[in-house]
């Protein structure tokens, strides 16, 4: 099993157990953009009646849970690290946190279904990708941003990410990202 | 950064045709094209460890490109995680 095959079982695991889910990070950015590789998905999942260890415990062998939680520093969500050890290709479990945007954003989420891998999935749109991008805004948020800009820039709901964007204080980012996009 | 002009264009040329192909392509096919880079990309750096050190086992080899991975791993994620808690059990744990 490879890491995309990996991936496709998780997601697979999540949509039969009925945990509502999303894929986000660079697999987000990448459907809206210029395709980067990645080191890990990251989900977000809404887990109301199993824990992480449970969910897992449905996964094939050759999964690893991390069970230390980790805090992310940027918008507090906390997350998980499942492990595909052939492939060294990491799941990140991140629990569905209250905040707004985070909220608003799950609740917006598109379903896709990938028909080569025989699994359905749900990814954000592409405003709220761009959105939650500027919070992190690391170098490759950025670069992620620029290419979802050229790439999809023509056709967004400007008022929507406006709306989050001064709310989050990344306005300013935002436009100086926009006059670097083709 | 300064970048020779004519450096420039060409950075720019390429990143145009990188985009104007993924607009052609739908959202659905692009989905997974980051994991399949990360496995294309995973056995060339095999491929690498196994030329550099060829009396490494393949489960050595896959060890040490795990290593590799951490490494980088941790550098990216200085100081954006911090430990909140930790189920039952031990660390990395397999689940079967």
């Amino acid at each position: 099993m490879n890491g995309e095959q990996a991936t496709a079982h998780v997601l697979s695991k999540l949509s039969e157990l009925g945990i509502d889910h999303m894929l986000v990070g660079a697999f987000s950015s990448n459907a809206y953009g210029v395709p980067r590789a990645t080191k890990d998905a990251d989900i977000v999942v809404e887990f109301k009646d199993v824990s992480v260890a449970e969910f897992c415990s449905h996964l094939d062998s050759g999964f690893s849970l991390d069970r230390q939680m980790m805090l992310e520093g940027f918008t507090g969500s906390t997350r998980n690290v499942v492990t595909h050890v052939e492939s060294g290709f990491d799941i990140e479990l991140f629990r569905l946190g209250k905040d707004s945007h985070h909220q608003e954003r799950f609740a917006r989420k598109q379903r896709h279904i990938i028909l080569e891998l025989d699994v359905e999935t749900w990814i954000p749109t592409v405003e709220d990708v761009i959105i939650q991008k500027l919070r992190w805004a690391r170098r490759k948020d950025q670069d992620d941003i620029v290419n979802v800009l050229s790439v999809s820039g023509d056709s967004l709901d400007w008022n929507y990410v406006r709306h989050w964007t001064d709310q989050h204080g990344t306005t300013e980012l935002l436009e100086q990202l926009k006059g670097e996009a083709l | 950064m300064n970048v020779d002009p004519e450096i420039k264009k060409l950075q720019d040329s390429i990143q145009r045709s990188k985009v104007e192909r993924a607009k052609l392509q739908p959202v659905g096919d692009k989905l997974f094209d980051g994991v399949r880079l990360f496995d294309q990309v995973r056995e060339r750096i095999k491929a690498g460890i196994r030329t550099k050190n060829p009396e490494l086992s393949e489960n050595e080899i896959h060890e040490r490109f795990l290593q590799l991975l951490a490494a980088q791993k941790t550098c990216e994620e200085k100081n954006v995680y911090t430990i909140v808690e930790t189920c039952n059990g031990n660390a990395g744990d397999q689940l079967h």
